[in-house]
């Protein structure tokens, strides 16, 4: 759909991430991973329960490092966490309780290097796009969870990244509040105006992944591994073909592929002894 | 329905010894429902991994079951592991116990140390210690846990009892000690040498010194257990003894073990004074770890001996910490409601000695539970042949916290009810009749500067809590950040914890008198020294926790974001931790106001080292030969008014702000 430019926007090769477990000896999150992503590409990460997603998004953002191979940003090793690389987006929002909404979206400007006497208009303009206008002095315990994840999508945004990392944004929300959002961060995503257009999300939705991504990458259960990385080419607006039997052939045919490797039956956490 | 279904599966597992092979009865069971809930999903499945799926299914209880078998190790068995293995407690005690006899050699202390001639008994005197203190915890869980539910749990009786704690709690424990030692002594005979009196009055200063910590642990586990978990059991009809047993006793399990800490950390701290025991004309002193330290340094100034003491009681408290406490507190972990995800700071430990005991000891468990399940069931078909039905009554408003002129009037009722109460009983200790309190006071006319004594005393814990505050932000935000050095400091953080006040004092003088002079800046120097000691570790035990309560997911956003040292403190460690620090000062000024009552005035080596304040005065007046107890109840009350009114103030204000600085599940 996108054309696709010589360097990718992200690219991981060979990437391994063990653990030192003082009970198991050495646990293999994820395991000999390579793909890349490209400029204005929406990718989901989908996998069962401790597959290693959220590694894998940690390594992309520059929070974790690979054990073994490594980890690109256009064609540059990720050193470390870099707000304008690449910001992300916490399934428990992870917002500051004694912060207002305003403060909070400030907080992610204050790790840049955005003059002071600029960030008043940049947080407002990201305030306005996500509607949080009334909000802007709340406290997060004043907000429901919908409004919560906007506040952390906005202060994601306000960092203006080229990347937009998503761990589960919506897998706290109720439906309808996740329906809307989703529909918000697709708008996001096709958005002119703001910088970042590069999506990566996970999730362990198979529907979800179909309505938003351009590709899905399916992880195997732990240790992870890709065990499918499949283009969807269904038209968009997707909330436009939601009824579409080539929509649902689509998710049929990831569910199918996930049970035949082993299904998403959760496994259990290991014992963290 | 997936969650029924699981539940169910959970139950059947419940019965299994999970080390045993799981009978093939069983096995089918499982497999039947397993596959009922996924048809044709699964591929043919292991026998390992059935048991694995099943036990995730039963894993999904709705609360933390006592005996926690769902988390216990699947098959295979865990290798035998041997009865002693070189572990830090080994390592730590034989370095204390080589630097001791090397440094013992080196001085020529040995022989010091046994002209002490009770040097001799100390082991008896490890095991009479050790004794004391299990029935003083043995009456504080007796006590403790009731109280902690009742108030937790009804409202109305809270609204007496919680005022009455904290009054309780502010009153010094050595306030107790002479209406202790009257009512015992007077009322227990001594029989061949054993001396009752004297041993149940230790008894219960140790546990003034234990009760209050664990009673409100209790009760605010209690009133912290989700609405929804109550509601549920509600809804289900769970009531009585199974209410009891199903929800709230695993629901306190874990702040319960953490009162207990502070309780027993605070039993050794004033060890000294509860077994050595300085009433009346003479000093009392009973065969004990304490009693020795004291008689050492003040019987006796026998510096080398009182070493050897404390090298031993630290040992033992560093033992007990080791193997009870840690263990314990890392087993009461499954009981936790809300775990956090807290990659970075994770703690680990092999399952203990004290938790197989626990485990093995679960047959004296179940037949309590069983004798009072029966108890539950009699009474409750007796209340029903009377009429007298428990219901559940659903809540029809929010209960409002009273208002602050009634609970201010609460409180000065139950605060004049104690200290009546405690002026009898220091009359009767000091077989002093009660005079009229007109008349006390005009006879001693010093009781007009109790206020400037409370201020005296009042600045130099604000002195020892300034120095506190910031050592102990700089090294909690140090230790948390490195495994290594948590590892060094944790152990000797918990000896520093507990070590008696008492013992340290005269060191502290002593060393303090040689650099600074005689004068009394040096016994304020040491003074505000030994304040430290029961400030700090309040501090210290509290920042630490708070910081290791910050959820793992924002840690990771402020260093996605780039949030790097001035500012990441500033925005997100200080206001994250400003809750621990909060309840860490309310713990530290009761403790400081504890301590400096033996802080402020000494006698050694008959010369008297004293400095103005409340600790002074009380100490004095009771030393005095002809004590009046309205003098003493007047002290003991202005300590317990500057420690309510403080309280009040201050830190209660404070910790409500502290409540939006907490966060979410």
């Amino acid at each position: 759909m996108k054309s696709a430019p010589k360097i990718p926007e992200l690219e991981l090769k060979h990437v391994f991430r063990e653990y030192a477990d003082p009970a198991k000896g050495k646990v293999t999150a994820i395991s000999d991973i390579s793909f890349h992503i490209n400029e204005h590409e929406f990718v989901c990460i989908v996998g069962p329960s401790g597959c290693g997603k959220s590694t894998l998004l940690r390594i992309l953002g520059g929070l974790d490092m690979p054990s073994r191979g490594s980890a690109y940003f256009r064609g540059k090793p990720i050193p470390g966490p870099d707000p304008k690389m690449g910001a992300m987006i916490f399934q428990t929002f992870a917002l500051l309780p004694w912060l207002t909404v305003y403060e909070n979206i400030e907080l992610g400007l204050q790790g840049t290097d955005v003059p002071k006497h600029r960030r008043p208009d940049i947080i407002k303009k990201y305030v306005h796009l996500m509607d949080l206008d009334d909000f802007v002095d709340s406290h997060p315990y004043e907000l429901s969870g919908g409004m919560k994840q906007r506040v952390g999508i906005a202060r994601a945004l306000a960092v203006e990244p080229h990347v937009l990392l998503m761990d589960e944004p919506f897998s706290s929300l109720d439906a309808m509040t996740a329906e809307t959002l989703r529909n918000d961060v697709l708008e996001i995503w096709n958005d002119p105006k703001t910088k970042t257009n590069t999506f990566v999300m996970i999730t362990h939705l198979i529907d979800e992944a179909v309505f938003m991504a351009d590709r899905v990458i399916v992880l195997s259960k732990r240790p992870g591994t890709i065990i499918a990385d499949v283009p969807i080419d269904l038209p968009r607006p997707r909330s436009d073909h939601v009824r579409d039997p080539e929509f649902f052939e689509m998710c049929d045919m990831l569910k199918r592929l996930i049970s035949y490797h082993g299904g998403f039956e959760v496994q259990p956490e290991p014992t963290k002894k | 329905m997936a969650a029924a279904e699981g539940n169910a599966s959970g139950e059947l597992l419940k019965n299994v010894d999970l080390a045993e092979p799981v009978p093939d009865e069983l096995m089918k069971k499982i497999r039947h429902r397993h596959a009922k809930k996924h048809v044709g999903r699964q591929k043919k499945s292991k026998k390992g991994e059935v048991l694995k799926v099943a036990m995730t299914a039963g894993g999904t209880q709705m609360w933390p079951s006592v005996k926690v078998p769902a988390e216990s190790k699947p098959s295979p068995p865990p290798p035998m592991q041997p009865l002693i293995r070189f572990g830090t407690l080994e390592k730590v005690l034989l370095i204390i116990a080589a630097a001791t006899f090397i440094s013992f050699s080196y001085f020529g202390w040995w022989g010091r140390a046994f002209e002490n001639p009770e040097t001799a008994s100390l082991p008896y005197y490890v095991l009479r210690t050790l004794a004391r203190m299990l029935a003083a915890y043995a009456l504080v869980i007796a006590f403790s846990v009731p109280y902690g539910i009742i108030a937790g749990l009804y409202r109305r009786p809270r609204q007496i009892m919680l005022p009455l704690l904290d009054i309780m709690q502010s009153v010094p424990v050595l306030g107790y000690l002479p209406a202790a030692v009257f009512l015992f002594t007077s009322a227990l005979p001594n029989f061949q040498g054993f001396e009752l009196g004297y041993e149940v009055a230790a008894i219960f200063l140790i546990f003034t010194g234990m009760a209050w910590s664990v009673a409100f642990s209790v009760m605010s586990a209690v009133r912290n257990i989700p609405n929804d978990l109550r509601e549920a059991s509600n809804a289900f009809g769970i009531r009585g003894w199974l209410y009891l047993r199903r929800l709230v006793l695993p629901c306190i399990v874990p702040s319960f073990i953490t009162g207990s800490i502070l309780a027993w950390g605070g039993g050794w701290y004033f060890l000294v004074a509860a077994e050595l025991i300085t009433y009346g004309a003479t000093p009392h002193s009973l065969p004990g770890i304490g009693a020795y330290l004291g008689n050492a340094i003040f019987k006796y100034n026998n510096v080398p001996s009182s070493l050897l003491g404390l090298v031993i009681l630290i040992s033992v408290i560093f033992t007990i910490n080791r193997t009870v406490w840690r263990p314990l507190s890392a087993y009461a972990k499954k009981f936790r409601l809300q775990t956090m995800d807290t990659q970075i700071f994770t703690e680990t430990s092999e399952p203990a000695f004290i938790v197989k005991l626990l485990e093995k000891a679960g047959f004296i468990w179940d037949s309590i539970d069983a004798a009072l399940k029966r108890a539950s069931r009699l009474s409750a078909s007796a209340m029903r042949s009377l009429h007298l039905q428990i219901r559940y009554v659903p809540k029809r408003r929010r209960h409002l916290p009273l208002p602050w002129y009634k609970s201010g009037i609460i409180y000065v009722l139950m605060f004049g009810a104690v200290m009546l109460l405690t002026a009898h009983f220091f009359s009767a200790a000091l077989v002093q009749p009660l005079s009229d309190l007109m008349h006390s006071m005009s006879s001693h006319p010093e009781i007009i500067n109790l206020p400037y004594f409370a201020l005296r005393s009042m600045l130099r814990i604000g002195i020892a809590y300034a120095i506190a505050l910031c050592w102990t932000l700089a090294a909690a935000i140090l230790i948390t950040r490195s495994r290594f050095l948590s590892k060094i400091f944790f152990p000797l953080f918990d000896i520093g914890q507990s070590t008696p006040a008492l013992a340290l004092f005269p060191f502290m003088v002593l060393v303090v008198i040689r650099f600074f002079g005689s004068g009394e800046l040096s016994v304020e120097i040491a003074s505000i020294l030994l304040l430290l000691t029961g400030t700090q570790w309040y501090l210290l035990f509290n920042i630490i926790g708070a910081i290791r309560q910050i959820p793992g997911d924002v840690l990771e956003a402020s260093r996605a974001f780039g949030l790097r040292n001035w500012k990441f403190y500033r925005s997100v460690l200080l206001p994250a931790i400003f809750p621990g620090i909060v309840v860490g000062s309310i713990q530290a000024w009761g403790g400081a106001w504890n301590a400096s009552i033996v802080s402020e005035y000494l006698m050694f080596e008959g010369h008297v080292y004293s400095i103005p304040g409340l600790g002074s005065f009380l100490t004095s007046t009771v030393n005095s030969p002809n004590p009046d107890p309205w003098i003493i109840t007047l002290t003991v009350g202005m300590m317990t008014l500057a420690i309510l009114i403080m309280n009040g103030l201050i830190w209660r204000p404070l910790f409500a702000i502290a409540e939006h600085y907490k966060f979410e599940g």
